[in-house]
């Protein structure tokens, strides 16, 4: 073996040690302590890991690891769809398609999650918090899920994008402010295009007596009284189509 | 062997759009505008309205991304002297240029709303038409209701403003036909873009004054 042979086979050896690194390093950050409660950190790791397409024996370990002692199975599901969420409003891709696939159907753990996960964000996250009003919005059946978009169309209004508690300053050229008033409001026209959705829903079915259709209509006529002037004149005139 | 290999790369097309980023333009800015511009190329759809088709064609990204590429050659930074801009041209200046504001990301805008701020800018840079100057707002400016138009909640009234269109193919009325028919007829846009599209293409419609106009967009696309 000559002095060409030892310096081919060393780089192999070093190929093969990095290769071996790699992977352990990989499956590290792969697989979350199987012992670890489901902390917030861990639900943003399925998130990725779902989002990026991860092979289905990584994302069964990574749910199995999620499990924490007492957690029933819909938690778990909840959890599992706050993470692809989380991941779908990082992106700021508002046509990710999961938006369609994997939000329908929702559990009442589910909306509860979602609920939390809505209070939890400052209300800055005007895009974000419409997104969940949508979602929620769009499953809504009982009661409960009428008082959420009720609760929605009562809040405070933003009264500025940068800082919702900040009054709002007008510019001097209002070409560059179209739309913000749109923006400012959007959790809240959001709740109101989804309660006229289950009214349409509803009527279409012939089922205007039915407790969605009066609580769908509740939820409109709650919309009138709200604070932010688009969103009443929005509710007045939806009101007056049913 | 090698030298065959690297040619074949160079010459991999780069997909993408044609125009091109001053140095000034933040890196998490200029990601945000590829990723829009790389959805707005995605949309698919068999139908369109006679006035996007007059406008634009067909309701698809090929025709939106020429659209842009054939208008706005390069995009900088400026504050678009408002704190609460999102974009503006400034044709005097450079007729093919856009400038973003920090707020194109630091606002929570849906993304369809980004996208209707672009492409309401892009319009502005057609000197042919004089670049689709803004008609004045009528005093008084006056919703369906009866209530003054605002741009703001506020209180800033619109009346008096150049913030208004008296045409269909102006800023207003092509970004807001563009909208609708991304509500209307998007093909693979998934239901809350649809709903958005929707809303602000609503919205944008309040801006067009002229009777005529507005006849001719509620047979266009309200019917």
């Amino acid at each position: 073996m000559n002095k060409k042979h030892f310096i081919f086979l060393g780089a192999i050896a070093l190929v093969a040690v990095a290769l071996l690194f790699a992977s352990k390093a990989w499956k590290a950050r792969q697989t979350p302590d199987a012992a670890a409660p489901l902390a917030d950190g861990a639900e943003v790791r399925v998130a990725e890991t779902v989002a990026e397409g991860a092979p289905p024996d990584a994302v069964t370990a990574l749910r199995s690891a999620g499990r924490s002692a007492g957690q029933s199975a819909g938690q778990l599901a909840a959890a599992q769809k706050g993470a692809i969420l989380d991941s779908i409003l990082a992106s700021k891709n508002d046509n990710d398609p999961r938006l369609d696939t994997d939000f329908k159907k929702l559990t009442r753990a589910d909306k509860k999650f979602f609920k939390k996960k809505y209070a939890s964000l400052p209300m800055e996250k005007r895009n974000e918090r419409g997104t969940i009003v949508f979602l929620l919005g769009r499953e809504a059946r009982e009661a409960a899920d009428f008082l959420f978009l009720k609760d929605v169309l009562a809040e405070k209004p933003c009264l500025s994008l940068s800082d919702c508690t900040v009054e709002y300053k007008p510019g001097d050229h209002p070409h560059s402010e179209t739309s913000i008033e749109i923006s400012l409001a959007y959790p809240q026209i959001v709740a109101l295009k989804q309660a006229a959705r289950a009214l349409e829903e509803e009527r279409a079915a012939g089922r205007t007596r039915s407790e969605r259709y009066q609580e769908a209509l509740a939820t409109v006529r709650a919309g009138r009284l709200s604070r932010v002037p688009v969103v009443a004149r929005m509710a007045a005139e939806t009101d007056t189509g049913f | 062997m090698k030298q065959f290999i690297i040619g074949v790369a160079m010459l991999v097309p780069v997909a993408g759009f044609s125009y091109s980023f001053d140095k000034d333009v933040p890196a998490d800015i200029q990601k945000q505008i590829t990723d829009d511009m790389g959805f707005v190329t995605t949309i698919t759809s068999e139908k369109a309205s006679n006035l996007h088709k007059e406008i634009f064609g067909a309701v698809s990204g090929t025709v939106y991304k020429n659209f842009f590429e054939k208008r706005v050659y390069e995009i900088g930074l400026n504050s678009c002297g408002n704190a609460n801009a999102v974009a503006c041209v400034i044709p005097m200046w450079y007729p093919n240029k856009m400038w973003l504001t920090q707020n194109y990301i630091k606002f929570s805008h849906p993304q369809i709303a980004r996208l209707m701020i672009v492409f309401h800018e892009a319009r502005h840079t057609e000197d042919d038409f004089g670049n689709w100057p803004h008609a004045t707002c009528p005093r008084p400016f006056l919703d369906a209701n009866g209530k003054d138009m605002c741009s703001i909640w506020t209180g800033a009234r619109l009346e008096g403003e150049p913030a208004c269109d008296s045409t269909p193919k102006g800023s207003y009325g092509s970004s807001m036909i563009m909208l609708k028919n991304i509500s209307k007829f998007c093909a693979n846009c998934n239901e809350k873009v649809r709903m958005d599209a929707g809303i602000y293409a609503d919205d944008q419609f309040g801006r067009i004054t002229s009777e005529r106009a507005r006849k001719q967009i509620r047979e266009d696309l309200y019917n």
